[in-house]
């Protein structure tokens, strides 16, 4: 019914175009330039073992060999048959068939037919003694059991139970119309890693996929992923509901190892994305990479028009998400069990594994890494030279304070009022806790009163350099309470009554003083008072 | 001063000369039946310690109805136990069977609250445990969780379903797949664009539910309109049984229409409604008789309200006068009843807000300063007054506009027609389009698959064409990043709306609503007044390319009104009834409109005190239309004059048509042609507001006959001489434009 065309036409393509057409219609100018082949006759395919000591990347497979040449013969001949017999049909849809799975040779995949229906499958391998970056892939077999620093309440994980997760999908959001078209996993096999990944032609193929897909789950009991666990992994749920499929997902214990990512590396890093955590921790530079953010695009142009090579760069994004999870699972493990080096990292990065340490529950690699990370800040010289790196002698005093070791504390804030002189500094909270610490720990209530008297000195002049705002106002209030609670244990007066009012420390400068320097007469105290 | 009574108050009021008209509505005595066998135990126990021990008939009714696995629309006025009517077999079963759910549809999440209150009440007193659990906006998420797994029933609203809980489906399965009961409460508003979405945002909810092998049954309500059993079969797309054997009592009811009379003669003013209305409930209210009062606007609501409060201050208490405005919040809804039935309120001033299904109790006397709008607002206005015995008086003020006077002098109008229908579109392409779009995000579509009348296969391949869906085989899947549901509001129908944005109050500028583009061109244009919720707004810019209107609040006498040079191309003709001397038609239409200029009117006396331009690019529109023309001209009258003339009859027709189709003033436009593009034909057209058309325009082609007669009845009956704003206009002089305007549309 044409009328029913022109309608949508005019209804819905007016001269201000929609949102919706738009989603499509910029796959082309972004298509990635293609990844670099190798040598078609290089090695068996989907093998990685060419050269012992090279990262496992790229080598993808080549042009299709000899066979090509016949079957495009073969795909000719049957073209040119009588088109209307049965025969001749069935010869033209098995050459079509051939020509397809050429065309998933050149990405190193193949069809894969299951009771339950076909689907894409490519699988990479690679030897155990490869490595990703700095990390060998086995290693993982001796670490792997530290990992159940994650669920301290169940059975310590091996390497061959993990199952390595990443998915590619058509959106963003866990709603019902977003699928997982790519679900890549690896595994550690008997003498090889595996890359498994298992890609939906279309969408009607998914129920096939899942099937094959919840069958190999079965093996193994830790899913690792980055960022699975909010999206990945609930959208895999979705995807077993809408397939009428139960599945029961508790089953498995869950790594997201976005999490101690964060909590290692946020301080060092602007986004702890996995590329980029892969690069600056793991040591691994991708080449030609094509953004996971493109993989709904592609993965819709090449439903649109049927190219398999749009998808070349996904897989190889996904393949590279999988190994780097093995990697970093590697690299988390070390750090658990203690045999990472730690001679390279600043004493920021130290601090922040000690606590991480600590609160995986592993207390006597956690102190040794706080201390190591002590000793540089001591030492100086790191980045922590610099006034911006001075709030690390916070945390640590904190940290110390806490743990009971005082003369670390005090040494710390002492250190960090001395480097926050040489800059423009505010190292209030160094003095409030020297005047806490003076006050309860040493009953010196001059010196406590001293540090307030800093404490106070520095916020005046912090505020004359910035705006007013109420919170320095609160903060100068309550310096100005422990001022004064100091003055009365100095002067050994009991305490007044709770509803009067603290006694205000008069704005207005007598003649002749800066207006910022307090003129009531608690500051008119002779300096050297020592109770 | 002794106490009146009611029924001596409304012995005094009959002998003012004011009073155009009054009509008698006598009392019914309340019919019930016994409580069924099936009902469990529990649940009777609970009923009665609230004192109910039997079922009101269509209680009763609607009860075995659906239970005997039936969907049902129950018409019900206001205070007649509706709740029960889905309450009770809901209740019956999840008693009987703790696995089964059930899905609450309210048009907004006050009625959604008040529900969910009662609900609980019942529940407690049930001893059984039922989980009834909101699901909307201020839901808190870790609710959200207990909400999805474990309630037995979802209290929630359409906009919720449609942008969250359906897109989700799959956090959702204990609820699809054991669902019931679906309620609609307020089946009546669902209408026009907001009913249109509707019915398409639960032809996505049945595909869901089909998926999960649920097959629930529908339960609605709705007040009175024309069509409650049409609207409920086309909202929901499932045969419906019609229940309207309405059992509750009531006391005698007289309804009077008062017309405040003439005080510039010239003029033809009436003494302004508010003053009358003040000066009326001031009585009733002295009197200590419990009285509601609605005006039309927040403005109107806060100046009856200070000056009644300060009439009756040395009477009563000011407090026992209450203000009433939408947005309330269940509490001080609470508050206002309580005192109402502890008699310590005695007066609620409330614009139209209150109208809908809000329980504050019943009071003797409601006074309307003028008419609601439409006939089914009237009696729903008017349900607020009777108890179940004793008498209740409903007074209509009429307010000088054509309308209002229309309506207090043709009273047979109002008491002889039936009410208003109510009607939607669902099949408007733009809107039809958003929500196959969001059906496949949530469900593949599969081509055999049916969503409504028309034949979606055919749309399917266009949005594959666009590459939004991708077909394999006999499926349609989705096929695009984005999320389809985030940026269709069921409340408009177009796609680029004019955002509101008041800026009153420089250190809080908020959002305050929505508009279609084509019209924000004559309601939003530079130095509008912008009436919102009853308040006023002028706009201060309209950032066209950037579809942002500036506002701030103002307090005036006038109101704007703008021209829009409008041109119309008949796209195609889809009915047509044709005579020897005219042809009416309807079908599709462009219109290319541009505005011009507006006018400022003073609103007590319709002077134009003031014009400006309007600087805005063209707008074009696609949309139904329904046009009359005439296929030759009297040679008596010449072109000039039947031009003129034709201007006059639209102007009446403006007025009129929105009133028989239940929509807005600014739904239906109204345009003449001496000389149509397509015909040459003088032709008068109708044309609906939204893009696709949203039935207006149908309804308007079937009753012609009565849009004609109610014309001629207007222009016949209005007191001026020779023309004026309320009838023809006054742009025609001299020539008769009255008796030669009747002539004409005899005609039609």
């Amino acid at each position: 019914m044409s009328g029913l065309r022109d309608k949508l036409t005019r209804h819905l393509k007016p001269s201000a175009q929609g949102q919706a057409t738009q989603a499509s219609a910029g796959g082309n100018e972004r298509e990635p330039e293609g990844i670099p082949q190798n040598n078609p006759d290089a090695g068996r395919p989907l093998d990685r073992s060419a050269d012992s000591g090279l990262t496992a990347d790229g080598a993808l497979q080549g042009a299709s060999g000899p066979g090509a040449a016949a079957d495009e013969a073969a795909c000719k001949q049957a073209a040119a048959a009588d088109p209307g017999s049965t025969a001749s049909q069935l010869q033209a849809s098995e050459a079509a068939d051939a020509a397809e799975s050429r065309e998933w040779a050149k990405l190193g995949a193949e069809l894969y037919e299951s009771p339950h229906g076909s689907f894409v499958r490519r699988v990479c391998t690679y030897p155990l003694h490869s490595y990703h970056g700095k990390y060998r892939l086995d290693d993982l077999h001796g670490t792997a059991h530290e990992l159940n620093a994650f669920h301290p309440d169940q059975a310590p994980p091996d390497a061959r139970g993990l199952l390595f997760f990443d998915t590619e999908t058509t959106g963003l959001g866990v709603g019902a119309g977003n699928l997982a078209f790519m679900v890549g996993i690896g595994y550690y096999a008997t003498d090889v890693f595996v890359v498994e990944q298992l890609l939906i032609r279309h969408p009607a193929e998914e129920r096939a996929m899942l099937a094959y897909l919840g069958e190999l789950m079965e093996r193994f009991t830790y899913i690792v992923s980055y960022n699975g666990r909010t999206f990945d992994w609930p959208i895999l749920q979705n995807r077993y509901v809408m397939n009428r499929k139960r599945l029961n997902f508790d089953k498995w214990l869950h790594l997201d190892l976005l999490h101690p990512s964060r909590s290692l590396w946020k301080h060092a890093m602007p986004s702890c994305r996995l590329g980029k955590v892969e690069e600056a921790q793991l040591g691994y530079a991708r080449e030609e990479d094509v953004s996971g953010a493109l993989a709904p695009e592609l993965y819709f142009l090449y439903l649109a028009e049927g190219k398999t090579d749009v998808l070349r760069g996904v897989f190889v994004h996904n393949e590279r998400d999988i190994v780097s999870l093995a990697a970093l699972s590697v690299l988390i493990s070390r750090y658990l069990s203690g045999q990472e080096p730690l001679a390279l990292k600043t004493s920021a990065d130290l601090f922040r594994l000690g606590q991480w340490l600590l609160k995986m529950g592993r207390n006597a690699p956690g102190e040794s890494v706080l201390e190591l990370g002590y000793a540089k800040l001591i030492e100086g010289g790191g980045p922590e030279a610099r006034p911006e790196g001075s709030e690390l002698f916070l945390h640590y005093a904190a940290y110390y304070k806490k743990a009971g070791l005082r003369e670390r504390a005090v040494d710390l804030w002492n250190r960090q009022i001395r480097q926050a002189k040489s800059a423009a500094i505010v190292p209030i909270e160094a003095y409030i806790e020297l005047a806490m610490h003076y006050e309860h720990s040493c009953k010196d209530y001059s010196a406590a009163l001293e540090m307030t008297r800093e404490a106070l000195d520095t916020l005046r002049r912090k505020r004359k350099l910035l705006r007013k705002n109420a919170k320095d106002a609160a903060e100068e209030r309550q310096i100005l309470h422990r001022a004064e609670r100091l003055v009365r244990k100095l002067e050994d007066k009991p305490r007044p009554a709770p509803n009067r009012k603290p006694r205000k420390i008069a704005e207005k400068p007598a003649s002749g003083r800066h207006p910022d320097y307090a003129t009531s007469s608690l500051f008119d105290l002779p300096p050297n008072l020592n109770g | 001063m002794k106490k009146k009574q009611l029924s001596e108050l409304i012995g005094t009021l009959r002998t003012d000369e004011n009073i155009v008209n009054w009509h008698e509505i006598e009392p019914q005595e309340a019919k019930t039946r016994n409580m069924p066998e099936s009902v469990d135990p529990r649940i009777k126990s609970a009923l009665g310690k609230r004192g109910i021990t039997q079922l009101y008939t269509h209680q009763y009714t609607a009860y075995q109805t659906v239970r005997s696995g039936k969907n049902i629309v129950a018409v019900t006025p206001t205070a007649s136990g509706k709740t029960l009517c889905y309450n009770l077999p809901v209740l019956q079963e999840i008693a009987a069977d703790d696995t089964s759910r059930a899905l609450y549809l309210f048009p907004t999440k006050a009625l959604a609250q008040d529900q969910k209150s009662e609900l609980n009440e019942i529940i407690q007193e049930m001893g059984m445990d039922i989980k009834s659990y909101t699901y909307d906006g201020d839901t808190s998420p870790a609710i959200r969780q207990i909400v999805r797994k474990a309630g037995h029933i979802v209290i929630t609203n359409p906009d919720m379903l449609h942008s969250a809980i359906l897109p989700h489906h799959t956090k959702w399965v204990s609820l699809f797949e054991n669902l019931k009961y679906i309620v609609i409460d307020e089946l009546h508003t669902y209408r026009g664009v907001f009913g249109s979405h509707v019915a398409n945002v639960i032809r996505r909810l049945k595909r869901i539910c089909r998926f999960y092998g649920s097959s629930p049954k529908f339960i609605c309500t709705s007040a009175t309109i024309a069509n409650p059993k049409e609207l409920a079969q086309q909202l929901t797309g499932s045969p419906m049984e019609l229940i309207d054997d309405n059992g509750a009592p009531r006391g005698r009811k007289h309804f009077v229409f008062y017309n405040p009379p003439v005080v510039n003669k010239p003029l033809n003013i009436r003494r302004s409604a508010t003053v009358e209305v003040n000066n009326l409930a001031k009585e009733f209210l002295k009197n200590k008789i419990q009285t509601i009062i609605f005006a039309r606007s927040r403005v109107r609501v806060e100046i009856i309200l200070s000056h009644i409060q300060e009439l009756v201050k040395n009477e009563i208490g000011s407090k026992s006068i209450r203000g009433y405005r939408g947005g309330y919040l269940p509490k001080q809804r609470r508050e206002i009843e309580r005192g109402l039935r502890d008699g310590e309120i005695l007066g609620v001033v409330s614009t139209n807000a209150l109208e809908l299904g809000v329980d504050i109790g019943q009071l003797q006397v409601c006074v309307m300063t003028g008419y609601p709008g439409s006939i089914a607002s009237t009696w729903q206005q008017a349900g607020r007054a009777g108890r179940r015995h004793g008498e209740a008086l409903i007074i209509m003020v009429a307010s000088s506009t054509p309308i209002d006077q229309y309506v207090v002098q043709n009273p047979e109008y109002f008491f002889d027609r039936s009410p208003e229908a109510a009607r939607i579109n669902p099949e408007n392409l733009i809107i039809l389009v958003d929500h196959l779009k969001c059906a496949a995000y949530e469900l593949p579509f599969k081509e055999e698959e049916e969503f409504g009348p028309l034949d979606v296969v055919e749309i399917m391949e266009f949005l594959v064409e666009e590459r939004v869906l991708h077909r394999n085989s006999d499926t349609f899947y989705w096929a695009d990043q984005s999320f389809p549901a985030s940026n269709i509001s069921l409340r408009s129908a177009s796609q680029e709306n004019v955002v509101i944005i008041d800026q009153s109050n420089v250190a809080d500028v908020r959002i305050i609503g929505e508009m279609d583009r084509f019209s924000a061109m004559t309601l939003l244009h530079d130095e509008a007044i912008y009436l919102h919720e009853g308040v006023q707004f002028q706009v201060e810019k309209l950032d066209w390319d950037h579809k942002k209107a500036y506002v701030r609040e103002v307090d005036v006498e006038y109101y704007t009104d703008a021209n829009l040079a409008v041109q119309l191309k008949v796209l195609e003709v889809d009915k047509t009834r044709s005579q020897d001397k005219t042809a009416l038609h309807y079908g599709d239409v462009t219109v290319n409109a541009m505005p011009t200029i507006f006018k400022k009117i003073k609103m007590s006396t319709f002077e134009n005190i003031g014009s400006g331009p309007i600087h805005l690019p063209e707008e074009e529109l696609h949309t139904s239309a329904a046009w009359v023309e005439l296929k030759e001209i009297d040679p008596e009258l010449g072109i000039k004059t039947l031009e003129q003339l034709l201007l006059g009859i639209a102007n009446v027709m403006r007025h009129i048509a929105p009133v028989l189709v239940m929509c807005d003033r600014n739904d239906l436009h109204v345009v003449s042609q001496i000389k149509a593009a397509h015909t040459g034909l003088p032709t008068i057209f109708l044309y609906d507001h939204y893009p696709g058309g949203i039935g207006l325009a149908d309804e308007v082609f079937t009753r012609f006959a009565e849009v004609k007669r109610a014309a001629m009845n207007l222009i016949q009956k209005c007191p001026c001489k020779d023309g004026c704003p309320s009838c023809i206009g006054t742009e025609i002089e001299g020539i008769n434009g009255k008796q030669k305007s009747m002539q004409v549309l005899e005609q039609l």
